[in-house]
């Protein structure tokens, strides 16, 4: 989303959340609103322009969930790019969310655009190591 | 943040290891279902994470409500940074002391 829109993100939820001011620079700047309840969170990433960030949002499928209605999810090549990003090569929860996506999913990814992409955000040498175990 | 060779080869050892019997039988549950009963399971495994991590705060004896929602927020979110956790629990403490927050509901 667009800094200059936090704010009006703010003013909708603040009643019944928890809004964290964004923290980080440049175009890594992230959000978060947390349900009052505890049960419930959201990250907001802010500002991001980057060519896989406005490829991502062009690949992001709609879908029909069950509980929250009409949703948009990031394609699952997406969201294993970043994850990987988010990880920083040390969060062990997020690559092995990875390795099990790689492995449950190998058939049917798109190996190229993961693989260019991840060359950008810096992620290969994992990603290739990842995809060797999956394997 | 600089991160140290070491930090990045445990973790990514860690990811690599082969997935145990648990795993891979959670796996095949997944394979099998339907985006809408993923997104059903997930919900009821958020919801059994609620129940648990309250039990442990439970059992971790008698705590101020501000104590008590930092402890489950840790727990459920450990993505959280201590900067992030420290901004919530000062917007929290603001909200009780406007009364307009009295603690996490407990998971019926």
């Amino acid at each position: 989303m667009e800094p200059a829109d936090f704010p009006r993100v703010r003013r909708a939820f603040e009643s019944d959340y928890v809004v964290n001011a964004p923290i980080g620079s440049g175009d890594r700047k992230i959000a978060s609103v947390v349900a009052q309840t505890g049960l419930g969170k959201a990250d907001l990433i802010l500002g991001r322009r980057d060519a896989w960030a406005r490829s991502a949002m062009a690949r992001r499928e709609t879908w029909d969930h069950p509980r929250l209605g009409d949703v948009w999810a990031l394609s699952l090549e997406d969201l294993i790019l970043a994850k990987l990003e988010w990880s920083e090569g040390v969060s062990e929860l997020q690559l092995r969310d990875c390795a099990n996506l790689l492995r449950t999913n190998a058939a049917t990814l798109d190996w190229s655009y993961l693989e260019r992409h991840a060359r950008v955000l810096g992620v290969d040498e994992i990603l290739a190591r990842l995809r060797a175990a999956s394997s | 943040m600089p991160v140290s060779s070491a930090s990045t080869r445990s973790s990514l050892d860690f990811a690599l290891r082969p997935p145990d019997a648990g795993q891979l039988a959670l796996d095949e549950r997944v394979r099998r279902s339907t985006p809408s009963e993923r997104a059903e399971f997930a919900y009821q495994m958020r919801r059994q994470a609620l129940v648990m991590v309250n039990h442990a705060a439970d059992e971790a004896g008698p705590m101020s409500e501000l104590d008590r929602a930092e402890f489950i927020l840790r727990r459920l979110y450990p993505e959280f940074s201590d900067q992030q956790l420290a901004f919530i629990r000062a917007d929290l403490a603001r909200r009780e002391a406007a009364g307009r927050w009295t603690g996490f509901t407990r998971p019926g």
